[in-house]
């Protein structure tokens, strides 16, 4: 015994903290025709150090220095087997880490070892993961969230560190045991961080969401965070739960809002102010998302409710309430259970900060009638203002273009839950003037992209417009005046004109309009031949040629779509209601117009 | 193979088959090789001759050589420049993989940007023989590098200031960086040197400046900028602008991936380790969340739901070059050996996803 400690004092820590500045850090300047010197250089010397540990061991018996001996040879061989594993050789890393399993396998529950054993599991599970094998690094890591809480339950909560057996460490003891409680504490954190990440692997969102929700939490008790950074994170985990529990969403952001409020404002250094401002916007972008979410899955909820439907979606939005009042409701009292992370309820997934103020900005229930969706509405446009005032649109203009998309989303969800069609006009209108002002003003070389989708929402915008207007003529017979009719006209044609736009920004300057679509463009081309189609058959002329003349037209986008459905089959399925009707108008329009012939010849 | 494939012993692991690339996996010798399918497949670790002048040419069909290369891809290139449109070249993989061959080549191993920089100024020449009064062709260089998610002009370096440059998105002049210097030249000589001065500038060790070995930490971007003037019928100014961005990817293993920044290169099924990407694993969460289809009624909608606001530099430089109508070269430089099956696969991944790389869907 005192042989091997004299060693270690002499010859063995230096060696071995050496050999951690060589894997560690020098290896960082290695160069690239010989990225692993270092850690070559690094393996040897930890090679030296456990031969001569092991050497040191008197005889086969298993006394107190033999285990200590064993325990010793083991935290080196994690060293190693991660250094191995560095220098992508996985083989001969898994055979060190199996190794260490085996060899301390009896004294895993013990006071120096728990650490280690938690440490190989971990590093197993991250071996299994470069190679592919999400299940086997999730036995391992499951092991070692059962070790910890086991260890902690029944034993303690500040075993030695595992790198305590590698250097000698002066700290007083009421630190060694700060130290010790943070470290156990942090490896089970990495253990949960890496189970969030093989989850996310396996695509099995709601485990690696508690787990990733989880992480955060301990962050925060931990006290060990950046701020913003932590924020930004609360408020990504808030986009993953907008589409299946609200509740958890706005928690999210409130928590990010609150968290971030902690960070400092730099002004002085350049850089950090701008990432400052960078993620206020961003989280403000978050909460935009959100709002909208509120008003989109309160229109779903308020039509299932109404009409009392059998929906048959995938995941219904309205769902993003119903699943979360569920888990409100439980009040099963054993599910109380801190170390269960897989089912975790709701309850404990609550962060432990005065949330009030950020949760009282906006609702996180359906909003069922005009007063309360319009609350909503003016968050959200408060909300794009903030975030314009990073995303200019001269320095973000990508950036800028989504938000004004979002102004648009949040004015059409609005007009859902008003019940007066001229105002619902006034809020079309208000979208069709944003997204023109934007649309007008970028280069199409450079945003092929945005500038398509935006003619596409003002064509759709005129269209619902013309609805509208044609909607209110039909029930008040008494307001058909040549000024109405001239209205829903004039919209009609912007529509069409807006469609035929979107339509030419699909033809190749060479080889024009493409006879056939790619994946991204079928549905949204098809649709718009559709829309004209439509539109056409809406407009009202008195003059028998104009009527038929517009009939024809309307015929010919019909047909359009049809015929490319029978040329590319394939693509068929992607537009199978407007398809149908197609297929029925292209039959009916040619009697329509025969008859209108014969009236009045 | 390179020097370190042959002091490991390695053997040979990939295969192609016309335009497919197959790779063996080292560790399962017998399964069956995953197949990746891509417009071109190009075979150059053996079945060469050297020329007396250092050539490198086919000994048999299934060698494609430099030329070829150009041929398929940098010929492409050029004519769209011609035309006024703009066009980048990326070529990604380990490091001593080739992708500096293929790009740039070695002594008379031209590759695609030599090649393509000599024929452009060929055709100039060629217009300037019968050129009209007001008709000007300039060609100016720009050089930057991503190091870090920090821009820096690698042809001035008086900006080599903390933070990087600012990158900025302009309505009309799209995606630019602030205060980058522009230079004009006029012979593939004035590029060629231009290049090696960026290049010294580097964020390396000084010791590895060697023109063709490219280092591997930073992303490299070169921006050759075309412009033609001319006067049409009605004596009216036409400019005609095309840029053509020659982008080098950081070597896959060595891509500064730091927790904060989104940078999808390296993506695979691998454990990220440190806590600081714990933002990474929560945003692929909410990717797997963001294009959830939901059908009601009989319409079928694609909801876009979530912020895109972890994306490096980097990849919004990709989607704008990806994006809209400009045509994109992907060269990935793939290493035959066995040793490097990781990396590889990761490359060929990368690869396939680029292809897939569509542009995001318009509306329902």
């Amino acid at each position: 015994m005192v042989e091997l400690e004299l060693y270690l004092r002499e010859d063995g820590y230096k060696i071995l903290s050496k050999a951690k500045i060589l894997n560690d850090e020098d290896s960082k300047n290695d160069p690239d025709d010989d990225p692993y010197k270092s850690k070559y250089a690094a393996r040897e010397l930890y090679q030296i150090v456990k031969n001569k540990v092991e050497n040191l061991r008197i005889n086969d018996c298993e006394d107190e220095l033999a285990v200590k001996i064993r325990k010793l040879s083991t935290a080196i061989s994690l060293k190693l087997a991660i250094n191995y594993e560095e220098t992508e050789e996985l083989s001969t890393s898994e055979e060190l880490l199996n190794k260490c399993l085996e060899d301390v396998e009896k004294y895993k529950m013990q006071h120096d070892c728990v650490n280690l054993y938690q440490a190989v599991l971990n590093q197993l599970a991250i071996l299994w993961s470069h190679r592919r094998s999400s299940e086997k690094a999730l036995k391992y890591l499951e092991l070692a969230e059962t070790i910890f809480k086991t260890f902690k339950q029944e034993e303690g909560d500040s075993p030695m560190m595992c790198s305590e057996w590698l250097e000698t460490i002066e700290y007083d003891e009421e630190k060694l045991l700060r130290e010790r409680a943070a470290n156990f504490e942090n490896t089970y954190t990495l253990t949960l961080y890496y189970c969030a990440q093989v989850f996310t692997q396996l695509d099995e969102k709601s485990k690696a969401a508690r787990y990733c929700h989880v992480t955060l939490q301990r962050q925060l008790n931990s006290m060990k965070y950046d701020p913003i950074d932590w924020a930004l994170n609360a408020a990504t985990l808030s986009q993953y739960y907008i589409t299946e529990n609200i509740v958890l969403a706005r928690h999210c952001l409130a928590a990010a809002s609150y968290v971030f409020s902690e960070a400092h404002n730099d002004s002085d250094i350049g850089n950090d102010k701008d990432l400052y401002d960078q993620r206020k916007a961003d989280i403000t972008r978050c909460w935009i998302k959100y709002g909208l979410q509120i008003l989109d899955a309160s229109k779903d909820y308020l039509t299932e409710e109404l009409a009392d439907l059998d929906v048959c979606s995938e995941a219904p939005e309205s769902k993003i309430f119903s699943r979360a009042k569920e888990e409100d409701d439980s009040n099963d009292p054993n599910s109380s259970d801190d170390y269960d992370i897989q089912n975790i309820s709701q309850k404990h997934l609550r962060f432990d900060l005065e949330l009030t103020v950020h949760e009282e900005k906006i609702t996180d229930k359906p909003v069922l009638v005009f007063d309360d969706a319009r609350k909503v509405f003016l968050q959200i446009q408060e909300w794009i203002q903030s975030a314009k005032e990073y995303y200019t649109m001269n320095g973000h203009c990508s950036d800028y273009i989504q938000l004004v998309q979002d102004h648009s989303s949040a004015f059409k969800h609005l007009a859902f839950f008003e019940l007066d069609m001229d105002r619902q006009c006034k809020m079309h209108k208000k979208r069709i003037d944003m997204l023109l002002e934007i649309a007008n003003v970028i280069n199409p070389q450079h945003y092929l992209l945005a500038k398509r989708q935006l003619i596409f929402e003002v064509a759709e915008t005129y269209s619902s417009m013309a609805d509208l207007k044609l909607a209110k003529l039909e029930s008040e017979p008494r307001s058909r005046t040549p000024h109405a009719v001239n209205k829903i006209n004039q919209l009609a044609t912007h529509g069409i004109e807006q469609f035929q736009a979107y339509l030419d920004s699909l033809k190749d300057p060479k080889t024009g309009f493409p006879s056939k679509l790619s994946e991204n463009d079928v549905r949204p081309a098809l649709v718009a031949k559709f829309c004209m189609g439509r539109l056409y058959s809406k407009l009202i002329f008195p003059g028998v040629e104009e009527k038929l003349s517009n009939f024809l037209k309307s015929l010919e986008h019909y047909k359009f779509v049809v015929d490319y459905c029978k040329q590319h089959p394939e693509d068929q399925d992607k537009v199978t209601h407007e398809y149908d009707i197609c297929v029925e108008m292209v039959e009916l329009l040619p009697l329509k117009m025969e008859r209108i012939r014969q009236l009045n010849s | 193979y390179n020097q370190r494939e042959k002091s490991r012993n390695a053997s040979l692991i990939i295969q192609m088959n016309g335009k497919s690339t197959e790779i063996k996996d080292p560790e399962n010798p017998s399964a069956e090789p995953r197949k990746f399918a891509f417009d071109h497949s190009y075979w150059s670790h053996d079945e060469f001759t050297e020329r007396d002048d250092g050539y490198l040419e086919p000994a048999s069909s299934k060698y494609d050589d430099q030329l070829k290369v150009f041929n398929d891809l940098g010929k492409g290139v050029l004519e769209n420049a011609w035309q006024g449109y703009n066009c980048s070249l990326f070529a990604y993989g380990q490091t001593g993989s080739g992708k500096s061959y293929s790009m740039v080549g070695y002594g008379n191993n031209k590759g695609i940007v030599p090649l393509a920089c000599e024929d452009l100024f060929k055709g100039i020449a060629d217009k300037r023989v019968n050129a009209k009064k007001d008709e000007e062709y300039q060609v100016t260089l720009s050089m930057l590098e991503i190091y870090n998610e920090q821009v820096r002009d690698l042809l001035n370096t008086k900006t080599l200031q903390k933070g990087g440059l600012k990158v900025r998105q302009h309505p009309t002049k799209g995606f630019y960086v602030e205060a980058q210097t522009t230079w004009p030249v006029n012979s593939y000589d004035e590029i060629n040197n231009k290049i090696n001065e960026g290049t010294r500038n580097r964020t390396v060790t000084p010791l590895y400046i060697l023109y063709f070995i490219y280092f591997s930490r930073a992303h490299t971007i070169v921006a050759v900028s075309f412009v033609q003037k001319s006067s049409n019928d009605l004596g009216q100014n036409m400019t005609k602008t095309s840029v053509i961005n020659l982008v080098d990817l950081a070597g896959s293993e060595r891509a500064e991936s730091t927790g904060a920044t989104g940078d999808r290169l390296k993506e695979g099924s691998a454990i990220n380790q440190s806590l600081s990407s714990l933002g990474n694993c929560i945003k692929a969460l909410a990717d797997i969340s963001m294009g959830k289809k939901k059908v009601v009624g009989n319409k079928l909608y694609l909801t876009l739901i979530s912020v895109p606001f972890r994306d490096s530099v980097l990849t919004k430089l990709l989607q704008n070059a990806l994006g809209g109508n400009s045509k994109t070269v992907m060269i990935a430089a793939l290493s035959p050996a066995d040793i490097n099956y990781d990396e590889t696969l990761s490359t060929l991944r990368f690869a396939d996803r680029a292809k897939a790389i569509k542009t995001q869907a318009i509306v329902n």
